[in-house]
């Protein structure tokens, strides 16, 4: 399935036009360019930055379907995915920073989002005097965009826009090929301590819905929504997902809420485990992600289904 | 007096009840008192469920805890002499918050976790906790009790940086997440087995304790005098405060480690009911009770519908009545 979405993301390396970006402020030529991040914050960038430094896991996915090759030279803890970001040097202690560590490295460029480290601790980091890009991801239809601005920031536009062209293409053939299907009702389960569920907002909601799913919790505005036993099972979920490495997921779930064992989705025998990074880190294996999803909703659409047509 | 304790004792029954009302009527269904009497009554519903598993067990489990932890703050202050004792300062909350990390960290060799176990590990955790507070800081009749609550801040503190070294060494963003609304404690996981067990150790002790009332209250007299008196002070001390942690042990255990409601039961409690435990301890326990499901109830509907985290609620009212007690003018009694 990994190669799948790797494949369509090379097939259509020569098919897109590449899109100007947004917030390049200063075209001029000169030795640096003027950017606007997500937070509002400007800064300057080398023209063709060289020691790049990821420190989200979904930035360093997409760095790696940009194939920048050496000018990537470090990464976050974790950033484990694809193997060969674990050779990279890793320039973070949980849930801290190694701020020697990242000088040692000498970096142009280090990349972030806001979800992981704190602004304050991104602060620190520009005392290196090292421009600290930080991207936001708010929504799916976001990733398309932040990987073509990633395009811009690396001077790798075309390359960009290709591989965010592919991946909107393929998760519009997903929902082409969902949106006529009977829409099940279905519950993401983010977390079993607290009990949090995918709400009506957000990036898991749209996968569920882009998927051929109806989110039972899209009544929640929040995108993680925290809820209780008996909002589920007022619910009635026909479907339970529960995005989680731990085999056992399931099992210790319901030690802990016995009565979830009522749902529909439980006496269907309706509940499946799914790879947590590929709903929760938003990169290019989110279309796997809804892949996996729709075959869950819907059986007869297998990986090949979603193969390009052309 | 007399119209004083019935006029508070009348509060408290109103209180309980329309508690336990506001409690079975609010969630996610919208059930109507009608239904919820029949369905407390017997009659099938569909949402039967809903009230008798999950309503139900939540607020006589919010009453039980109220009550233990209330109860194990009047032993602890009987015995150590200070109105500022409770589970939290005498490390009995910071112990059984060590052992649920262990737990949740995987730190535990498990093959089976059943819905005793986090209990299991917290009522161990705690208990070990205030036996390490009692040889660190008892040295015999006499000694001055405020080591007994310096030992326990001590062994408090070790414990929370003990939790921090595990959270920073072992811990993933999920389990750090679980860890954290642990310690605001809740409900959420309210079930008939943690209902029985609480409210079956909280009948036990309250029946124990009004039995040896008289002895907890020669012990406010002072060690010397109640030895005079004829007690066996070190063994009914040692006695009373293993009963202190394995009341609070089992309550946090089964919601967290929720904090004040411990400190302020017995207070609120003399103030209305007199300094003799004959006559203020089983309306300071119904009280606590009283006080943490009203506070579960509120958290509820602050923030429907999980709720705001009970032990934010307690915190927030507790805090200033800590201050009031630090700074009042008049001795504790």
């Amino acid at each position: 399935m990994k190669k799948l979405v790797l494949l369509w993301m090379i097939m259509g390396l020569f098919a897109c036009q590449p899109q100007s970006r947004k917030d390049l402020i200063d075209q001029a030529p000169s030795l640096t360019r003027t950017f606007t991040d997500d937070l509002g914050r400007t800064l300057k960038v080398s023209r063709q930055p060289k020691r790049i430094i990821s420190l989200a896991p979904n930035i360093t996915e997409i760095l790696f379907s940009l194939q920048l090759g050496d000018r990537f030279i470090a990464r976050s803890q974790a950033c484990n995915y694809p193997d060969a970001a674990l050779d990279l040097p890793v320039v973070t202690t949980y849930p801290r920073l190694d701020l020697e560590q990242i000088q040692a490295q000498n970096p142009d460029l280090i990349l972030a989002t806001d979800e992981i480290f704190s602004r304050d601790d991104l602060a620190v980091l520009e005392k290196l005097n090292v421009p600290v890009y930080i991207q936001t991801y708010p929504s799916l239809d976001s990733l398309f965009d932040r990987i073509r601005d990633l395009g811009q920031l690396l001077n790798l536009a075309d390359r960009a826009n290709i591989v965010a062209d592919s991946l909107q293409n393929l998760k519009n053939r997903i929902y082409r090929l969902t949106e006529n299907q009977v829409h099940y009702s279905t519950i993401v389960l983010i977390s079993d301590d607290p009990l949090m569920v995918a709400g009506g907002s957000g990036t898991i909601n749209s996968m569920i819905e882009m998927s051929g799913g109806k989110n039972a919790m899209a009544f929640r505005e929040e995108p993680f929504a925290r809820t209780t036993v008996e909002e589920i099972l007022k619910a009635q979920p026909e479907y339970l997902i529960i995005p989680s490495s731990d085999p056992r997921a399931y099992a210790r779930l319901l030690t802990s809420y016995p009565l979830l064992s009522n749902t529909p989705a439980d006496v269907h025998a309706q509940v499946f485990r799914v790879d947590p990074d590929l709903f929760f880190r938003p990169g290019p294996r989110l279309m796997e992600g809804m892949i996996s999803l729709s075959g869950i909703l819907h059986t007869a659409l297998t990986p090949d289904k979603f193969e390009d047509e052309e | 007096m007399k119209s004083k304790v019935i006029l508070a004792g009348m509060i408290l029954l109103f209180l309980t009840v329309a508690i336990t009302i506001g409690g079975l009527l609010t969630g996610s269904y919208d059930l109507g008192i009608q239904t919820v009497g029949e369905i407390l009554l017997g009659k099938s519903h569909p949402q039967s469920m809903v009230i008798l598993d999950l309503r139900l067990p939540r607020v006589l489990l919010a009453f039980a805890t109220g009550g233990l932890l209330t109860l194990s703050g009047f032993l602890m202050q009987a015995v150590v002499r200070n109105p500022l004792a409770d589970p939290y300062i005498m490390g009995v909350s910071g112990g059984a918050g060590l052992g649920v990390n262990i737990l949740m960290l995987g730190l535990a060799p498990l093959a089976t976790w059943s819905i005793f176990t986090l209990p299991l590990f917290a009522a161990i955790g705690g208990l070990g906790s205030l036996l390490l507070v009692l040889s660190l800081g008892y040295r015999g009749i006499g000694e001055e009790t405020s080591r007994l609550l310096i030992a326990g801040v001590a062994v408090s503190s070790f414990c929370t940086a003990i939790m921090g070294l595990l959270i920073y060494r072992f811990a993933g963003d999920s389990q750090v997440r679980g860890l954290l609304f642990w310690t605001f404690g809740s409900f959420d996981r309210a079930a008939w087995p943690g209902v029985w067990i609480n409210a079956g150790l909280l009948l036990g002790l309250i029946f124990l304790f009004k039995l040896l009332a008289t002895r907890l209250d020669l012990m406010m007299l002072g060690e010397e005098s109640a030895k005079s008196l004829g007690l066996q002070v070190a063994t009914f001390r040692l006695g009373v405060l293993l009963a202190a942690s394995l009341a609070a042990g089992t309550a946090v255990a089964f919601c967290g480690p929720i904090g004040f409601v411990g400190l302020m039961g017995p207070h609120f409690s003399r103030a209305f009911f007199g300094g003799s435990h004959r006559t203020n301890l089983l309306p300071g326990v119904w009280l606590g009770g009283v006080f943490l499901a009203g506070a579960d109830l509120v958290s509820r509907w602050i923030l429907p519908p999980a709720g705001l985290p009970v032990g934010i609620v307690t915190a927030l009212l507790g805090v200033p009545f800590f201050l009031y007690l630090l700074f009042r003018k008049t001795p504790f009694r």
